[in-house]
């Protein structure tokens, strides 16, 4: 016996299964969206590197976020090099400028002493900094100038 | 037969989907947090009062770069979170936290300041081993997945902790502590049942101080032995962050296992706009005292373990503090109102009061103050040099605060951080973002 099947029969049967898989993927979304923690706990955050900044500093960059109710900038460093780290620290007039590669808004202002008297190897510190005239906003990517150059496209979170 | 399912399964399929989508999003969890403010207090809240809670093991960031194993209460079915969740019940409920165990070892969870807290249905007991010793404090759950249900009537209002009544000293520093807040029936925005506590409740917040010893953490995460009598605690927490994660907001995504920021933002007192002052819960779940000090401002001292400031006549007893001193186990609630002093035209700073240089703004030896260039509330436009627009958001002010035990300021041994937070206050018109 020879089952003939019409064109639209087909096509009918095709939609329902592109609507079913579109309904699971939806229902996945859903179940994601409701009993997953936050999005942005389990985004991937990256701060660029440069070896010839930090081989100069001694320190990395780790992070830009803004802190304090947007009010503060913070800027977080690893140490490498204990002892350029250190010149790097003790060079209080001449902190790092931040400035918003979009809006070419700069912070230079620290407001809080930086962390930290010994420096150690591995061991991670802050700066922060005051958000002057909200120069920089979360999501934003700032440029870090030092004397020893500048780190580009550093993500604000 | 199987043709006939087939079509079936293509009729009832996307009906299914459907429901299933529709009920993922709208059908409510046992328990609920309020709608996550940025910073402040963060409620659960149940309905029913029913909270559903798991003790587990996981990771808490520290702002040196460390990764400390801890455990912790959290929300069965959600994540790990240090401290655990702060749960918040009105006066005289019903009560139920039912608790899951995920550790290796048996856990509790004592109410201090809770009436008539029951276990599985029976008064919650303190356990023994077979030779009599002393195990627990208060019913447990068995290790690897064994469970209790404690039943109690919310006490006074005010402020408890909420933390493990088993191996105390070992489970408590592991970070098995959480708040808990009870409110005055009728009246959310009181402390306790006394209408001179009540505070702004957009500005409530929940200072969990804590400690952690590195080295104990290790042994338990390795389950080697750890000698008690070397116990020296290297990092100091409120809401289980450092400073500056203190200053981050809730949630920040950084700090997936630590939810609760610290940050006090708020604005001066003013008789019409902002008459309320801001409410300051204290919990000491370490093993010394912590004297916290704000700098700038002091609190009032209104309760303490969920007893009002108050005299046998109810006269007030609650007094001004420069430093908020809680013993381990201890609650402090606090008011704190800011006044607005100087003026540059009613009241302007006396000539004699010496102001910072524009000079010594700056990182290291100085003043290490938080300084816009202009000494007034709001205003940005005095000393600045040409072409600088101002050098803060809108002439705001941040005080730290902080633990006088200078030790405990640190990460690490690292100054600038530990028991450390910052009070930002704000104009009264407030501070545009833009």
């Amino acid at each position: 016996m020879t089952h003939v099947t019409h064109w639209s029969t087909v096509i009918r049967r095709q939609a329902g299964r592109i609507m079913i898989v579109l309904l699971a993927l939806g229902f996945i979304a859903a179940v994601g969206w409701r009993f997953a923690g936050s999005a942005d706990a389990k985004s991937n955050y990256a701060v660029p590197q440069d070896g010839k900044i930090e081989s100069k500093l001694g320190v990395r960059i780790t992070q830009a976020a803004l802190v304090g109710d947007g009010g503060l900038v913070e800027i977080r460093y690893t140490v490498l090099d204990n002892q350029r780290a250190s010149a790097f620290q003790s060079d209080v007039q001449h902190p790092p400028l931040l400035k918003n590669e979009k809006s070419g808004k700069t912070a230079w202002r620290t407001a809080l002493m930086r962390q930290g008297h010994e420096l150690r190897p591995g061991q991670t510190y802050f700066i922060l900094y005051e958000n002057n005239h909200n120069a920089i906003k979360r999501g934003d990517k700032i440029e870090i100038s030092t004397g020893s150059g500048k780190l580009a496209h550093v993500p604000v979170r | 037969m199987p043709s006939l399912n087939r079509k079936r399964l293509r009729l009832v399929a996307p009906v299914a989907l459907i429901a299933a989508t529709v009920g993922v999003m709208v059908v409510p969890g046992p328990q609920s947090s309020a709608a996550g403010p940025v910073d402040g207090m963060e409620c659960e809240t149940s309905s029913s009062n029913s909270f559903s809670l798991t003790a587990s093991g996981g990771y808490a960031s520290t702002p040196d770069g460390n990764a400390i194993y801890m455990w912790s209460y959290g929300d069965t079915g959600g994540s790990f979170q240090l401290p655990g969740p702060t749960l918040c019940v009105e006066s005289g409920a019903h009560v139920t936290v039912a608790l899951r165990n995920a550790l290796p070892e048996p856990t509790s969870i004592m109410f201090p300041g809770q009436n008539n807290v029951y276990a599985n249905g029976k008064p919650a007991q303190p356990e023994t081993d077979a030779n009599g010793t002393l195990t627990s404090m208060t019913t447990s759950a068995g290790a690897n997945s064994g469970t209790v249900t404690y039943t109690f009537t919310a006490g006074n209002p005010g402020t408890y902790l909420y933390q493990s009544g088993t191996d105390v000293q070992k489970q408590q520093q592991m970070g098995l502590y959480g708040a808990l807040v009870v409110r005055p029936k009728g009246h959310a925005d009181w402390d306790n049942n006394n209408s001179s506590s009540a505070f702004s409740p957009e500005h409530e917040y929940l200072f969990l101080l804590s400690e952690v010893d590195p080295d104990a953490h290790l042994a338990v995460e390795r389950k080697r032995a750890f000698n008690w009598n070397n116990y020296t605690p290297r990092y100091f927490m409120i809401n289980g962050r450092s400073m500056p994660d203190t200053i981050a907001p809730n949630h920040a995504a950084w700090l997936p296992s630590q939810p609760y920021g610290a940050l006090i933002h708020i604005q001066p007192y003013d008789a019409a706009k902002n008459p309320k002052p801001a409410l300051i819960r204290y919990l000491n779940a370490g093993t010394t005292s912590y004297p916290f000090h704000p700098h700038g401002s002091d609190e009032q001292l209104i309760a303490r373990d969920g007893h009002p400031a108050q005299g046998p006549g109810g006269e007030d007893l609650s007094y001004s503090n420069f430093l908020i001193d809680p013993a381990p186990g201890q609650t402090i609630d606090t008011l704190m109102t800011w006044k607005q002093e100087y003026d540059p035209k009613t009241n302007p700073i006396p000539s004699d009061i010496k102001l910072p240089q524009l000079q010594d703004q700056i990182v290291g030896p100085g003043t290490e103050t938080w300084f816009s260039e202009d000494p007034y509330l709001g205003q940005t436009n005095s000393q600045l040099p040409a072409g600088v627009v101002q050098n803060n958001q809108c002439g705001e002010y941040y005080h730290v605060a902080h633990s006088h035990a200078l030790q405990q300021s640190t990460n690490f041994g690292a100054s600038f951080g530990g028991m450390m937070t910052l009070i930002r206050i704000d104009p009264l018109n407030g501070c545009p973002t833009q």
